[in-house]
Parts: structure tokens; sequence; C-alpha cells
């Protein structure tokens, strides 16, 4: 019973969460309410006896995937105002089509029996040690591709800000400012 | 009533009572930081707010009781009664809840703090067990890894809506000083964690029971000092208070705020400072268990049930003593720190936390790693202390450690200070 | 069920900083005085009017430790949990230890190869 009413808490939360990151005008506020939705997010992990996954959920995104997020909007100075651009008519209402079609296709998802029910994932005790050690050996391939991963992703960054970090203090929108003229 | 429910009640009450006697401790810790603070700078410190503000009590004065014990708490309800200068904010809302933000997180951080070990309640003819921690988490380290996290934003937020440039630009430095020093902060945990094999702090406790030769300290000491090291830089407390830097940037992120709203910075700041160094105590310094076990003898007596209701009183008391000891210590050096070194600069900062703590933090795991594959049989279910090999192994490791980064750090400062010349 | 019980406290207590944190900025706010003015509300600019917004650029050097504290804390994570894995009881192989040391050494050389480009590169320089 408090189970569900939980459970029922946090999905509302992680709903409404990610419905405001869409609808928020201020960016800032769209990156507020993704933390919320990490955490509820990871909240529902916890309730289903995924504690490491919850407690990476929590580190990963909440804790430093939103920071960078908040870097880049306070860097480019979003919180001020970010007009929306008027779209066309028929560019809206294609995209309310698409966004109905991608709905419905979660939705057939969902109820065609291909993801099994909280309560049967839910059942297994299994212990953060097991899963540490499945990474080690069964995922080891995975494992070791993410090193490979995050190595392209470290050069691509300094390659990127190289040119920045040599001449020390120009911004990005100094530099997107001079590409525009 | 069902076993469930006096559980969930029991719980309730270790919340509030622990929530209670941290929160009467944040004044006392504000204190102590003043008066150490002027002993260091030879100065008098707060002696005027002290018992003889209350009748009759005023004897006590100066005999063993600091003259302005009541310093701060009469500045806390000072802070409470304050007039709430509301800035033209850029953002109101924002504004308003990057105090909680900040604060709720240091208060979490006080759930898993194990305080000394369990005590037997008899609650209508059933015993329970009741361990002095809030809770004990299988993922602990990790849950506190996420909520220092977490509390970055509340800085962040408290910066940027504050439409003030002090606060902007204190803001973004501590955010930037706080990641890059968890890094390290992480990384430093992990000797701990391959001596121990798990992320519970009941099982990282009890790896450094029967005296002080098992604590982790003997086995991570380059551990204990990076980690020593981030949590000054994470708490933003001197040598690392940049962003606060009184001298540049007015108060940093809490510049705008005032009344209640500056005390939930105040209060979170030292609140992180005693979880600091609780979580310090519990890692490498043997958590609640003393220096010397005492023989089991003494224990069996002290720990009799008494009237039927309550059984281990006599090694809680004895835990919680020694704990509060190891914690008050730590504060102490808090403040001894600030009253000693001076601020850094924000380039020697960002150096020592990426090019030292961090290579010294990925070394000393690799060497952790080598020894106890070596040494090392695998954890037993229950946690029990690893025998002298380990340690000795370790400990050989940990001080080959120190001596390389030593010279390597002075062969880099040579070097630096001959391209200067 | 068994598995939720540590995390009822949780619960708990973040429920009870939020209380406290609210009712305390509220009873402060309805007790103190209110006396707001125009040159009040003005952001402290050591005792001068303000002369421009305080939405100035920030270096791109602080979005580019962001950027390497999310991959190197994505790295730290799975070093956490190896750590764990290292000593567990009843290794699924004979020198499983040797084994998973190895696996670590390797996944850390690429990382530590990434940290030196970019430390060579000057990423990490803040002069």
């Amino acid at each position: 019973m408090f189970l569900k009413i939980l459970y029922h808490l946090f999905v509302f939360l992680a709903l409404f969460g990610s419905l405001m990151v869409v609808v928020s005008k201020k960016a800032i506020y769209s990156a507020l309410f993704l933390i919320l939705t990490m955490l509820t997010i990871a909240s529902l992990f916890v309730l289903m006896n995924a504690q490491l996954a919850a407690a990476l959920q929590v580190i990963v995104y909440a804790g430093a995937i939103m920071v960078l997020f908040l870097f880049v909007i306070m860097l480019l100075n979003l919180g001020k105002q970010a007009p929306l651009s008027r779209r066309s008519r028929p560019v809206r209402w294609l995209g309310l089509l698409f966004g109905v079609g991608i709905g419905a296709q979660i939705i057939a998802v969902i109820y065609s029996g291909f993801i099994p029910p909280a309560e049967t994932t839910a059942a297994a005790s299994v212990t953060i040690d097991h899963v540490a050690r499945l990474i080690l050996t069964d995922y080891l391939y995975p494992f070791e591709m993410i090193s490979v991963l995050l190595l392209v992703a470290v050069i691509g960054a300094v390659v990127l800000a190289r040119r920045h970090l040599v001449q020390g203090v120009e911004t990005v929108t100094e530099t997107a400012e001079k590409a525009g003229k | 009533m069902s076993r469930l429910l006096i559980e969930n009640i029991i719980f309730a009450v270790k919340i509030v009572v622990i929530f209670g006697a941290v929160l009467t401790a944040v004044p006392f810790m504000v204190l102590l930081e003043r008066v150490l603070i002027a002993r260091i700078q030879q100065r008098v410190g707060p002696n005027r707010v002290g018992l003889d503000f209350i009748p009759g009590l005023g004897f006590l004065k100066g005999k063993f009781i600091i003259g302005g014990i009541l310093q701060a708490f009469i500045d806390g309800a000072k802070l409470f009664l304050k007039e709430e200068v509301r800035v033209r904010a850029v953002d109101p809302v924002l504004w308003r809840i990057a105090p909680l933000i900040t604060l709720v997180p240091a208060i979490m951080i006080l759930a898993i703090v194990p305080f000394g070990p369990p005590i037997g309640l008899n609650i209508f003819g059933d015993w329970y067990k009741i361990p002095l921690a809030i809770t004990d988490l299988e993922v602990g380290i990790l849950f506190y890894l996420a909520v220092t996290g977490v509390a970055v934003y509340g800085i962040v937020l408290a910066g940027y809506s504050s439409n003030s440039k002090y606060s902007l630009i204190g803001g973004i430095r501590s955010s930037a000083q706080m990641i890059s020093y968890e890094i390290a902060l992480s990384l430093s945990l992990v000797g701990v964690l391959l001596i121990a094999g798990s992320f519970s702090l009941s099982r990282l406790i009890g790896i450094q029971s029967e005296g002080v030769w098992n604590w982790n300290i003997w086995k991570q000491p380059i551990g204990a000092a990076l980690f020593l090291i981030a949590g000054f830089a994470e708490s933003n407390r001197l040598p690392f208070d940049l962003p606060e830097g009184e001298s540049e940037l007015g108060a940093g992120f809490h510049t705008e705020y005032s009344s209640m709203k500056f005390a939930m910075f105040f209060m979170a700041e030292y609140m992180n400072m005693f979880s600091y160094s609780a979580i310090l105590t519990t890692l490498f310094l043997g958590g609640f268990y003393g220096p010397i076990p005492l023989p089991a003898s003494v224990y069996a007596m002290i720990d009799q049930p008494i009237f039927g209701i309550v059984s281990g009183v006599g090694s809680a008391v004895i835990g919680v003593f020694w704990f509060s000891v190891k914690v008050f210590l730590l504060v102490c050096l808090f403040v001894w720190i600030r009253g000693t070194l001076p601020r850094f600069r924000y380039d020697q900062l960002m150096d020592l936390g990426w090019k030292v703590m961090l290579p010294a933090a990925l070394v000393n795991m690799v060497v952790t790693a080598a020894v106890i594959a070596l040494v090392a049989k695998p954890i037993s279910a229950a946690p029990t202390p690893d025998g002298p090999a380990l340690t000795i192994a370790l400990l050989v490791a940990g001080v080959v450690q120190v001596v390389a980064i030593d010279r390597i750090l002075t062969a880099r400062k040579r070097r630096i200070l001959g391209h200067a010349h | 069920m068994e598995y939720l019980h540590p995390y009822i406290p949780i619960l708990m207590i973040v429920v009870l900083a939020a209380a406290f944190a609210v009712v305390t900025i509220i009873a402060s706010a309805l007790i103190g005085p209110h006396r707001p003015g125009r040159v009040k509300a003005l952001p402290y600019e050591s005792g001068m009017v303000p002369f421009h917004e305080a939405n100035i650029r920030l270096p791109i050097k602080f979005y580019v430790v962001a950027l390497l504290f999310l991959l190197f804390d994505v790295e730290t994570v799975l070093i956490l949990t190896w750590a764990i894995a290292f000593r567990a009881p009843g290794a699924p192989m004979p020198g499983f230890q040797g084994y998973a040391f190895l696996v670590m050494l390797f996944f850390m050389i690429i990382l530590v190869i990434g940290l030196l480009y970019e430390w060579r590169k000057g990423a990490l320089k803040w002069t």
C-alpha cells in the first residue's frame, strides 16, 4: 500500500518534471526540472531494489551532467530570455503529429509485454558486488570500451576549446558573434 | 503494534534526536572556531555574552566555562529577527530556494553517520537492536558522494540568481572548485573500499575494530590525506575559500543574502564541516572504536541489561565518547588550518586538484590494489579486521608513496621557481 | 520490501530538513521587520551604484572543467564499483584478483592518456 503510494508519487513527479522541462520558458528552469526528474527516477530505481543504479543515476546524471548544463546556461546567459522562435503553422502541426506518433509507440511498447512489469524485476535480490563482478567478467568488453569512449570525449573537449584556452578570456558567445559577422 | 511500525517510530526518534543534537552543536562549533581563531591571533575573542547573562549563573564565568558561551546562540537569534533584504534578483524564485538546496543535502548526510555501537531496547517484551546511526545503506559511500554532488546546485543558483557580480563570480568559482575536488575525493576512497569490499559504513567500521593498529589510516595514509584536503576544498574553507574571499569578492555567492537565508548557508557550512569530520573519522580513524579495546569481560559487565529495558549502554556511551572526541579534534584541525594558512591563488588551487591530487589518488589506487592482490585473501562475510601483514605491507607502500610525492613536488617547485628567475 | 527499510529514514530526513528550512525562513520573514527601499534592493557593489547588469561572460575554462569533471566522474563511479568486486568472497575464477587488477590497469591507462593529453594541451592551465 505504502509502496504503491510512493511509486505513484515518484512517477507523477518524474512525469511532471519532464513535462516542465519542455514547457518552461527559461532554460535554467528546464535544467532544474530535469534534475528533479533524475532524482525521482533514482527513487524509482530504489523502489525496484536497484540501489547501485540509483546511486550512479544521482552521481552521474544529477551530479555531473546537470552541472555541465547549468554551466553552459550561465556561460551563454540563456537565463535572461530565451525567445522561442515563432515557427510557422504547418511546422507546429507536424510537431504535434510526431509527438503523438512517438507517444503512441511508447505506449504500444509498454503494453506489448516487451518490458516485463515492475513486480517481476524488483523481486530479484541482487547484491552490489554481484553486479560489480558481472561488469568485470560478462560485460568486460563494454567496460573497457567505455574508457576508450571517455578518452575520445576528453580529446574532443580539449580540441573544441583549445583555441579559446590559448587565447584565455574569449567566450563561446563572443566567438559565435564573430563567426556571424 | 506491529514490529514495522515500532521500527519506523525508532527511526523517527533517532532522526529527531540526532538532528537536534547536531543543530545544537552548530553554535558551539561557531563559538569554538571564534575562540580558537582569537587565541591563534592573540586576541581575546568573544567574552561578553556569557552565562552571567542568565541571573544566578555568573559565578561560573572565567572558571571552567568560556566567557562568551552564549555568543553564537545570540547571534543565531539575532539573524532570525533581522530584516530580510530582498535584492532585485534575476530570478526571485531561484534566489529563494537556493539556501534550501544548500541546507537539505548538508542535513541528509547525517543519515548515514554511525555515532556508536548498537544498543538493545525492550519494547513490549520484544528486543530491538538499534544501531546508533540513522540508517545503514548498502550503498552508503555512494550515497555520501551523491549527496555532496547535489549540494553544488545551491551555490550555483545562489550565485546566478543574485544579480550581483560578486555572487556570480563566487558561485561559479565555488562550483568549479567543488567539482574539481570531487574527483579526488571519490578516488581517495578507493583504497578503503578495496580493503573493505563494501560501500556499507557498518562494514567499513567493523574492519577497524579491536585497536588503533587496525584503523584504516595506517593502511591508507595517502587516501586519508587526500580525503582531508578534498574535504577542505569541498566545504569552501580556508585555504580554499576563494569563492568567499572577503578581500576580492565580498562574501562570494551569499553576498546578497541576509537574515535567515544567510543563516542557512552558514549552518550548511558548519554542518558540512561536521559531516566531513564524521565521515573521515568513520572511514580512516576507527569511527566510534577507542584506541585500545577493553577486555571482553568488561564489555559483558557494562553491557548488561538495565531494568530489562536497555542493554549495551556501556559500550554505546564509550563509543559515542570516542566518536565525539575524534570529531572534536578534527573540527579543531579545520580551525587551526584556517588560522594558519593563507589563501590559495585560483590557478594554484586548480593545479593542486587536477595535477597533484588526481594523479596521487590514481597511483595510490593501483598500489593498494597490487598490495591487496599479493598479500590479502578475499574478505570474510562478517566484518573483521585484517591481519597485521596487510597493514604492514600497505603502510610501507604508503610511506614509499609519501616520499615519492615529496620528491616529485620538490623537483617541480624547483623547476617552476627556476623558470621564474 | 525488506530492502526498502533502510531508505525510509532517508525519506523522513529529507522531509524533516525541507520542513525545517522552509518553516524557519518563513517564520523569520514574518517576525523580522520589512522596510524595502529602492537603494536597498540594489546589488552590492562596494558602495557604488552598479554600472551594469551582472550578466558578465565567463571564461570558457569553467566549461572545460565541468566537461572534464563529467568524464572523470563516469570513470570514478566505474572504479568505485570495481573496488567493491575486487575482494568479494567466492571469486568466479582462480586468480580473480590478478585478473581484476589487470582489467583496471588497462582501463586506467587509457584514461591516463586522456589526462596527459589535456595536461599537455593546457586544458588544466589557469593563468
